[in-house]
């Protein structure tokens, strides 16, 4: 246990490979690390956007959604 | 005996100047809260869309808790028509919401400020959130089709 509401358990054995079941409260975020260092880069450059000008692109998204 | 605090009225407003979109005016029945919070913004939990700033169907995503940190997000039909995400129980459960048309599903894009055609969306990581109650959290769905860095507008 990790605190009172956090559960590591090792689910399989394999060879020199561990599965690891992680059992949290909704609000604790559980990633890998590699998925979290993704995540935390995209979403900070997400975060950088400036000055957009976006009609032209809402008209193609527009149109194509109309077509289906 | 004192009186008991008179709670806000429901529609009360107050204004954010924000980096992004200007002053904006929130209403307080319209803030998202997403716990847990945005990978790498995790204390940042309270947000408002802005529906007016951008032409639709892109949104404007503001925190409310730090006023220089914004999005802009999409609804992934948009992108992917029939965008799925996934086993729903748990996110259901977790935002209290008791079927899945209570449930917004918004995907976050990155846009080069030099060429918003490259933009990318991060279908790997949408944000969910129960518009019935404003609650969101963020969710990793396991789609061998949905990266985190999808081109809207393909070459």
């Amino acid at each position: 246990m990790i605190g009172d509401d956090i559960n590591v358990s090792i689910l399989e054995v394999r060879g020199k490979q561990i599965r690891l079941g992680i059992t949290a409260p909704a609000e604790v975020v559980v990633l890998r690390e590699e998925i979290y260092r993704r995540l935390k880069e995209e979403n900070w450059q997400a975060s950088q956007f400036g000055q957009l000008d976006l009609k032209e692109l809402a008209r193609l998204l527009n149109a194509k959604a109309r077509k289906r | 005996m004192k009186p008991a605090a008179r709670e806000p009225p429901e529609d009360d407003t107050f204004t954010l100047a924000t980096r992004n979109f200007g002053t904006v005016t929130v209403r307080r029945h319209q803030i998202i809260t997403i716990a847990p919070g945005l990978v790498g913004f995790a204390k940042f939990r309270r947000f408002v869309l802005i529906e007016d700033y951008f032409p639709p169907p892109f949104l404007g995503l503001q925190c409310l808790d730090i006023p220089d940190l914004a999005f802009v997000v999409l609804d992934p039909v948009y992108i992917i028509p029939d965008y799925q995400l996934g086993p729903l129980d748990r996110i259901l459960a977790d935002l209290q919401a008791q079927s899945p048309e209570d449930l917004r599903i918004l995907v976050i894009l990155t846009i080069p400020p030099e060429a918003p055609r490259k933009m990318t969306a991060n279908l790997a990581a949408p944000l969910v959130i129960n518009h019935r109650n404003q609650r969101g959290k963020p969710v990793v769905v396991d789609h061998p089709q949905y990266s985190t860095r999808h081109r809207v507008f393909p070459d």
